[in-house]
């Protein structure tokens, strides 16, 4: 396949549609949370998947454990939701939620991680897609506990050559939470959001 | 009454009862279920006069399981509370006879309008 790029208008397009998608998950997760959040603008990005690892490397913070929790959507387009959330800020999360100290291990993380996986995702791609007008099924999500984001599961990276890159990190500033979203597709997928991005760019 | 909460995450399903909780008297039981299977056998043997069921879930989904609890009683009254908020969905839903739709997170607004369309029926 070769080169798959985005121009500008495209790109305009995309980085509107998940303005709004985010949108719809931040009014979810700060319901959720009870906190107010904020989701830095979506920054856009196609690059060859296995440099997906350095990628998230430069993104996070190095050599602490991460909960990596990964969503798969499928139909007119198909991916990968991937939620990644420091230890610590998933304590905080704990925290927020109401947990004591003392009830918080792995587990009660895990199950939190999940939620809050399935809610930022299925709200985010469920706008997404009904504004592409390009409807998908979602599958629960599952999660991983890395030392470090340079462990991220290598079928991740297998299953797509090149990922466009949707990515925003969400701060909640008072909890001391921070998290990054990113929306991985495969290459097929790349070319019909393409395909109907122009569709609605034809309609302006 | 007895009311069933479907859900995979334990936690979501905490935060449900938690809700439930603030809008019932207390002599109500709460059920709960982490799919929908275990949701289907609950249903047959408790008879739940609400319940509250996830969508994305392993094992059996929530669409496949509001189609057969509408099979074991047509009149269950089931709402249906996702994060998956496509028209396709919310659509699918509604004709499987889902009473409401709900999107996540509960909150107690929400769940006082559910209760507040109850009691209209």
């Amino acid at each position: 396949m070769g080169e798959i790029i985005l121009d500008e208008d495209e790109r305009d397009c995309l980085q509107e549609l998940m303005n709004v998608a985010y949108g719809s998950a931040t009014a979810s997760i700060t319901e959720i949370l009870q906190a107010v959040a904020t989701l830095s603008i979506p920054k856009i990005q196609i690059i060859n998947a296995d440099k997906l690892p350095s990628y998230l490397q430069n993104e996070g913070k190095n050599d602490v454990p991460y909960f990596a929790s990964t969503q798969q959507f499928n139909g007119d387009i198909a991916g990968e939701n991937l939620f990644m959330i420091d230890k610590n800020s998933a304590t905080n999360v704990a925290l927020q939620f109401g947990l004591e100290e003392h009830e918080i291990n792995d587990n009660e993380l895990y199950d939190i991680i999940l939620e809050i996986t399935n809610i930022l995702s299925s709200s985010t791609i469920s706008r997404f897609s009904q504004d592409l007008n390009a409807p998908v099924n979602f599958s629960p999500p599952s999660v991983d506990l890395l030392d470090s984001l340079m462990k991220l599961d290598s079928s991740i990276i297998n299953t797509y050559q090149k990922v466009i890159i949707v990515s925003t990190d969400i701060n909640f500033e008072e909890q001391n939470i921070q998290g990054h979203f990113l929306i991985l597709t495969t290459d097929e997928s790349i070319l019909k959001i393409k395909e109907l991005l122009n569709k609605i760019l034809d309609e302006f | 009454m007895k009311i069933l909460v479907v859900d995979d995450s334990r936690m979501a399903r905490k935060m449900m009862i938690k809700t439930l909780r603030e809008h019932l008297d207390g002599s109500e039981e709460i059920l709960d279920a982490q799919n929908g299977e275990e949701a289907l056998v609950i249903y047959q043997e408790q008879e739940p006069a609400l319940v509250f069921l996830d969508l994305t879930m392993p094992v059996m989904d929530g669409f496949t399981a509001l189609e057969k609890i509408k099979e074991i009683n047509e009149h269950a009254r089931v709402v249906v509370v996702s994060a998956d908020i496509q028209k396709g969905s919310m659509d699918r839903v509604r004709e499987a006879g889902a009473f409401d739709f709900v999107k996540k997170p509960i909150t107690n607004e929400k769940m006082q309008n559910i209760f507040d369309k109850l009691k209209m029926i």
